[in-house]
């Protein structure tokens, strides 16, 4: 028997990733804002020995081939011809979602109409009869929601036992198609035409609304009113700040701290100890022992002692993209955007970077205009990725031991005001297109489904063990070699090392900037592959695999660094050096997908070395004012 | 004999690590992709394969 080929389509957030994962055990990523489906994904799935591939289309609101994502559905659907397309519609909006489905019949594919959300509808009071809804259109339709998996489940038999041979467009469809084909057989100007056509459409929805959908009037929904606060008026943007702070608070006080003490507490305690004593007990030669020891363990555990703090943050973030909160921020943040010439629904691909820069200079792709697009690309390297976040707890923790989670805080608001402040002269100097409108539908507020916060948290943390166990291990290596040798072979100190040339070199342009350090210059050359590998560097150098950066344990982790740390750092060049961590050049992988997403080298030259020169001239800043106002 | 075994463990992970920069770059993936599709990576869109069951 063939493999039955069905295409997932819809209007964005329709619940069409939810459905997908669900069917097929994906993981794609689900996102309470439109565009997070940049492209269509294919997944497999056995059901009653019937073998069926399933397509997800990104979400659109209409097939008329303007935006990219219009392009994907439409080409897909023309091309690859699937035996079933099932038109994913929220049921809470199913007037304005069924103008895709009228579009599609259109088309002439095979159309199942997925009626999804009922407990939304059920709620806002909109009653909708699939048997009248089924003969309106003369094509099956099934019934979901997309959180209950039984449901979305029965969506499995209903493509197995589901002939779509066997459905016609009905009377009232075929006589809107002919008519479509009339008026664009008219001769008419293309402008009017498309007029017609769009009026038609709405007039086939009203009938079949008036046929099988009741309205009940139920007042302003849960959501709304909540948004009056959250998502409107004065309130809204302290509201957004308090939020985000209060994960930090979660992240660094009460949860995620805990946790990665007790880590590091295991990795440089019984970790270390059981592998000095084996490789003691094997007899395995002094070099080959420090090279594990000082240079792997110190390394790659000094990244690993952070994972839970990674883990932590990204639930927090998880839970409220889960929850529809999400969505509001780009609302809130869309005066705010405007202002430097972007729009709110810029911030999107923004808040990704919180994450990790490369999907977010990828979900770029979603906004409408060039500018918009390449504006966010090129300011997405200020954002706090993931990545730097352990190398600021550390810094924030030693140097700043009563403020740390307010500190790591803040270095987050100078990312967001660093991009903010690059929007804005770009548009001003290289942008000058006109930006684009914001059309944004806000989900429902919901209770997020807890398995998939789970997935998503695990993830976006397991890419962190695989860093770790990959490119930190390899740099680890490479950074131990380099601090243990020079032209000569074997060094006694790492002063006279082939590190301490490197670093040596790149730390004359940290003169003014209190860090000056060979240490420095060599964290921020490393940096570049991989920003944990600032901290795995510091970790390799100073010597210290047990870092700590509980608050009560900060005086006691910050002896232990400090005693080789501290004649490097004061407090004020430490903030320095982290606002300058904060800022500068993003990864290669990062610069990889600038390039691969503009398609041009320059751009990629521009994005590390306009970075570089921010980082240099803000953290320049800080240092000098800071000495001005009389700190050390 | 444990050196040598050691070490041919640490070169072994070492050329495996380096592939992987040297991948991630040429690609432009990030390891925030997980295993399963996109994962956590709302725009790893164009990247990542397909997922079998």
């Amino acid at each position: 028997m063939t493999t039955l080929s069905v295409a997932l389509t819809g209007n964005p957030n329709t619940g069409k990733s939810t459905i997908f994962n669900e069917l097929t055990g994906a993981r794609q990523k689900i996102g309470n804002w439109p565009g997070v489906t940049v492209d269509k994904k294919t997944g497999y799935v056995r059901h009653k020995d019937r073998a069926i591939s399933i397509v997800d289309l990104p979400g659109t609101y209409s097939i008329n081939a303007r935006s990219p994502e219009e392009k994907i559905v439409i080409d897909y659907l023309i091309a690859a011809r699937p035996e079933m397309v099932v038109d994913v519609v929220d049921s809470s909006n199913i007037e304005r979602n069924l103008f895709l489905t009228v579009q599609l019949l259109e088309l002439g594919v095979p159309v199942l109409i997925d009626l999804n959300m009922q407990d939304e509808a059920k709620r806002r009071g909109i009653e909708i009869n699939t048997a009248e809804l089924e003969h309106a259109f003369g094509m099956p339709v099934a019934e979901t929601v997309g959180r209950s998996r039984k449901s979305v489940k029965k969506l499995l038999d209903v493509f197995t036992s589901t002939v779509m041979t066997r459905y016609q467009p009905s009377e009232l469809v075929e006589a809107h198609i002919a008519e479509v084909k009339r008026i664009r057989d008219s001769g008419m100007p293309e402008e009017k035409i498309n007029e017609e056509i769009i009026a038609l459409r709405y007039a086939l929805i009203d009938t079949i609304m008036e046929k099988a959908v009741k309205v009940k009037n139920v007042g302003p929904s849960r959501s709304e009113k909540i948004d009056r606060f959250l998502a409107n008026g004065i309130a809204a943007l302290p509201i957004l700040l308090l939020i985000l702070y209060a994960a930090f608070e979660i992240t660094f006080t009460w949860i995620g701290q805990p946790l990665a003490d007790a880590f590091s507490d295991f990795i440089s305690g019984d970790v270390t100890d059981w592998a000095n004593d084996a490789m003691a007990a094997a007899d395995i030669a002094p070099w080959m022992q420090s090279l594990v020891s000082d240079g792997i363990i110190n390394g790659v555990g000094s990244v690993l002692s952070f994972v839970p703090l990674i883990f932590t943050l990204f639930f927090c973030l998880s839970f409220l993209d889960g929850t529809g909160y999400m969505a509001r921020v780009a609302f809130v943040m869309d005066p705010i955007m405007r202002r430097v010439g972007l729009t709110g629904k810029g911030i999107m691909p923004l808040i990704m970077g919180f994450g990790c820069g490369v999907p977010a200079i990828m979900g770029a792709r979603a906004l409408d205009s060039e500018k918009d697009r390449m504006t966010s690309i090129l300011i997405t390297p200020f954002l706090t990725c993931g990545a730097k976040l352990p190398v600021l707890a550390l810094f924030a923790a030693m140097f700043f031991p009563d403020n740390a989670a307010n500190v790591v805080f803040s270095m987050y608001l100078a990312g967001i005001a660093m991009a903010i402040l690059m929007a804005k002269v770009l548009g001003v100097t290289t942008f000058k297109d006109k930006g684009s409108t914001f059309l944004l539908e806000l989900p429902p507020y919901r209770m997020p489904d807890i398995k998939t916060v789970l997935l998503e948290t695990w993830d976006k943390g397991k890419g962190y063990l695989v860093k770790a166990g990959t490119i930190i291990f390899a740099m680890s290596v490479v950074i131990w070699f380099l601090s243990n040798y020079n032209m000569a072979g074997p060094t006694e100190s790492m002063d006279d090392s082939f590190l301490a040339s490197i670093g040596a070199a790149m730390s004359t342009l940290f003169a003014f900037q209190g860090f000056a350090t060979w240490e420095s210059g060599a964290a921020i050359v490393t940096g570049i592959l991989a920003k944990e590998s600032v901290l795995s560097t510091m970790g390799i150098l100073y010597g210290a695999p047990d870092i700590s950066t509980e608050a009560e344990d900060a005086v006691e982790t910050a002896s232990q660094l400090m005693g080789n740390m501290g004649v490097s750092f004061t407090a004020l060049s430490a903030l320095a050096f982290m606002v300058f961590t904060q800022l500068y050049t993003p990864c290669v992988t990062a610069l990889g997908t600038i390039k691969k997403e503009t398609g041009k080298w320059k751009w990629v030259f521009f994005a590390a070395g306009y970075t570089f020169a921010a980082a240099w001239v803000a953290s320049l800043l800080v240092y000098q004012i800071g000495r001005l106002l009389g700190f050390e | 004999m444990a050196t040598y075994i050691l070490g041919a463990c640490i070169l072994v992970a070492f050329i495996i690590g380096i592939r992987h920069i040297c991948r991630n770059f040429s690609s432009g993936k990030s390891d925030c992709c997980g295993s399963g599709g996109a994962g956590g990576c709302g725009g790893c869109g164009g990247h990542c394969g397909a997922v079998k069951k």
